[in-house]
């Protein structure tokens, strides 16, 4: 199921998240562009309309049940009140709109939150401008939208894992990488307390896709655990513990 | 759980309780040496945790194992 209302959480290793930043950088911008339309209307349907967008998009950001049915009317009224904001105010401000509804393409990151924001800009034209704006502004739209959301399908083929809206692609991903060979070992020492000494190690289960970052099996567990590919992983985990057993154990003794 | 009374209490208990079904105990995520002592105290079989070390790649073991210190213990 997709995450509708995912809040944006700066995480520790900067780099590896920087679609998650980004993120962050387009809800930023909600506020400021609520901003732009105070300034230029200032009248009391604008300044409720905004704190309506305000405080949906805080309530977005907070409720942490991410599929809940809560959560999806709150970001599709979030949508709704964005697009009335919008129409509440045109004129130079349609570059508040425009923030907006990237923003939360981005954040939403559905092709129905694209459409969505393509009719209410049409129809907004249609009503306060003329058909050949709208035309151009529809266009805009669709351009600045699929481009969000080009971007995002790139980013969930590299971030399934953390960001995954489609489960069963994070699963078909898992079961591929235990049959290439893709999760390894780590070993953590025990030591006894009473001969001071290191009696033996924990096996710990990671997951080294090519050329990224190591994934840790709180990311990946719970997707095994669904999925049902439990089974398979242990045995690959059984596996690669016991061929270091015993690739330590035919080692030439020395203690 | 060196800095709680209940916390301490749990542990000494789990750590009898395991001991009663003959059990041996190992404590987890023992990341200074304080706790490390309380656990000797308490009767406590292995630990291990940061303190000892993080989890490492097998080819890093024996190289880690070779340079490794003991901490300190009551024991001196």
């Amino acid at each position: 199921m997709r995450r509708w209302a995912n809040p944006p959480v700066l995480p520790p290793r900067l780099w590896s998240h920087r679609h998650q930043i980004l993120r962050l950088v387009l809800w930023a911008n909600i506020p400021p562009a609520g901003v732009l339309v105070l300034l230029h209307r200032q009248d009391q349907e604008s300044l409720f309309l905004v704190s309506l967008v305000a405080g949906l998009a805080l309530l977005a950001t907070f409720s942490r049940g991410t599929r809940s049915l809560r959560a999806t009317l709150v970001s599709v009224s979030l949508m709704a009140c964005a697009g009335l904001a919008a129409f509440a105010s045109t004129g130079p401000q349609r570059f508040a709109y425009f923030v907006v509804m990237t923003a939360s393409i981005a954040l939403y990151r559905s092709w129905a939150v694209l459409a969505v924001a393509c009719l209410v800009g049409i129809g907004e034209e249609f009503v306060l401008g003329s058909p050949e704006v709208a035309s151009v502004g529809a266009l805009f739209m669709l351009i600045v939208g699929s481009g969000a959301l080009i971007a995002w399908s790139m980013d969930v083929r590299q971030y399934q894992l953390e960001e995954g809206p489609d489960e069963t692609q994070a699963a078909n991903r898992l079961r591929e990488a235990i049959q290439h060979g893709e999760l390894i070992l780590h070993y953590q020492p025990k030591f006894d307390l009473r001969t001071r000494r290191i009696v033996g190690v924990e096996a710990l289960v990671r997951w080294s896709p090519p050329g990224q970052e190591l994934v840790f099996p709180d990311a990946f567990i719970g997707v095994a655990e669904r999925a049902g590919i439990m089974k398979p992983l242990t045995f690959a985990v059984l596996d690669l513990a016991l061929r270091q057993y015993r690739a330590w154990d035919d080692r030439p003794s020395k203690k | 759980m060196s800095t709680g009374d209940g916390d301490r209490t749990i542990v000494q208990a789990s750590i009898e309780l395991a001991h009663k079904f003959g059990k041996r105990v190992v404590a987890e995520g023992v990341e200074d040496t304080t706790t490390l002592r309380l656990l000797e105290e308490m009767g406590c079989d292995q630990a291990q945790g940061y303190l000892i070390s993080r989890p490492l790649p097998a080819e890093h073991l024996a190289g880690w194992l070779e340079n490794w210190v003991p901490p300190a213990m009551l024991a001196a």
